[in-house]
């Protein structure tokens, strides 16, 4: 099993400027190529412990960041291509890695429904998975990446990919994206945490990603029972809870928070049905990280405890 | 004059005051009171009037008064045709 750390730095700079690194993420095997130099520090610092596919494996997303062309240079700007087509305007080149970053994300938002997706957090601490939903600003990529930081397994930061009609969790584990003040937060929480590129003054403000694959097994590819799912909420005002929710609630807000509940028509609700019907579903609001571990920590015992 | 569900309807009851109901007709999904979901239950079984559907959810609201029953099924039934998954034929 080759890793991409076992390239040479050389090797892995020109493999890269060609289109040659195919790294198996999740399911999936994602073909990488970029000429950009923060680009390749990011992919070198993030995913430097991912497997690198074999030579002829099916590749399903082809994803190139690069600037070229004498205006692209002149401007500094650098443009996502995906499977030979451009979807996005051309961004300013020190943006290029958390590009690349929502690139990933949306290739598998938009082309891939095999899955129930919920744009959502999932972590697994001894088998014990949990699906962490949330609106932008929630706090979710922050409590994941201390939950990285803190034992747990980050499935992933963004999708939680549900077979339908199961209960399962398939991972797919990629570097927590991080903003604004979340950056500092997580740096003060642990000096552990190592940082890629950061792009300033991108749409959502600054960001930052995080190195996510902490545990020994962040790279199994084997599928996970989901036991709870948690809607998070950072809160400087209100009190820190983890309380209950009703099942049928949550239903709705996590069909809201489904990338394509709606195009998967009935076999969505079913597939949504069966998740919400067996897995716990809880508030938590937080604004203490160390708290915020605490209860999740408490999720198994509570469980137990029914 | 009958009351029609737009399409069959998937229910979802976890025994709480609210039910979850997905309406393939338009794709959308509904968070319902479980009176609202009892209706919607009966109506997809097959079309009634506001006086057969009364008859069909006596037995299990036991209501003292028939008629308090009634008024408040046509209310709902209003609503449900608001939320356009029931239609009047």
């Amino acid at each position: 099993m080759q890793l991409l750390h076992h390239l040479a730095a050389d090797e892995f700079k020109e493999r890269l400027s060609r289109g040659d690194i195919p790294l198996r993420i999740g399911p999936y095997v994602y073909n990488l190529q970029s000429n950009v130099p923060s680009v390749v520090t990011g992919i070198e610092t993030l995913y430097a412990d991912f497997q690198l596919a074999k030579p002829g494996e099916f590749i399903d997303y082809n994803v190139t960041l690069e600037c070229s062309g004498i205006l692209g240079r002149l401007r500094g700007e650098a443009k996502f291509i995906f499977d030979n087509n451009s979807p996005f305007d051309p961004i300013p080149k020190g943006q290029a890695y958390a590009f690349l970053e929502w690139g990933m994300n949306w290739c598998v938002s938009l082309h891939t429904n095999e899955y129930l997706k919920l744009h959502a957090g999932a972590v697994s601490r001894a088998d014990f998975a949990v699906i962490m939903p949330g609106l932008p600003g929630a706090g979710k990529s922050t409590l994941c990446a201390a939950l990285g930081l803190s034992g747990w397994r980050v499935l992933s930061d963004e999708h939680a990919m549900i077979p339908p009609n199961t209960t399962e969790v398939i991972p797919l584990s990629r570097p927590v994206s991080l903003k604004n003040e979340s950056i500092d937060v997580i740096k003060s929480f642990s000096s552990a945490a190592i940082f890629g590129p950061v792009s300033k003054e991108t749409h959502k403000g600054v960001v930052a990603h995080m190195k996510a694959d902490l545990q020994p097994d962040s790279h199994d590819a084997k599928s996970l029972q989901a036991r709870a799912m948690v809607f998070p909420r950072y809160s400087k005002d209100d009190p820190q809870q983890l309380t209950r929710r009703r099942r049928t609630d949550s239903f709705i807000l996590a069909a809201y928070h489904s990338f394509n509940y709606s195009l998967l028509c009935d076999a969505g609700f079913e597939a949504m049905k069966t998740l919400i019907e067996n897995v716990d579903c809880y508030d938590l609001v937080y604004h203490d990280l160390e708290w915020a571990l605490m209860a999740m920590d408490q999720l198994p015992e509570l469980q137990s405890g029914q | 004059m009958k009351w029609r569900a737009h399409s069959p309807g998937r229910l979802y009851d976890a025994d709480e005051s609210t039910v979850v109901y997905f309406d393939s007709h338009s794709g959308d999904t509904h968070l319902l009171s479980d009176f609202a979901g009892c209706i919607m239950q009966t109506l997809t079984r097959q079309p009634m009037t506001t006086e057969e559907l009364v008859r069909a959810l006596t037995p299990s609201f036991e209501p003292d008064d028939t008629s308090d029953l009634s008024d408040l099924v046509t209310g709902v039934l209003e609503e449900l045709v608001t939320l356009d998954i029931l239609k009047k034929t």
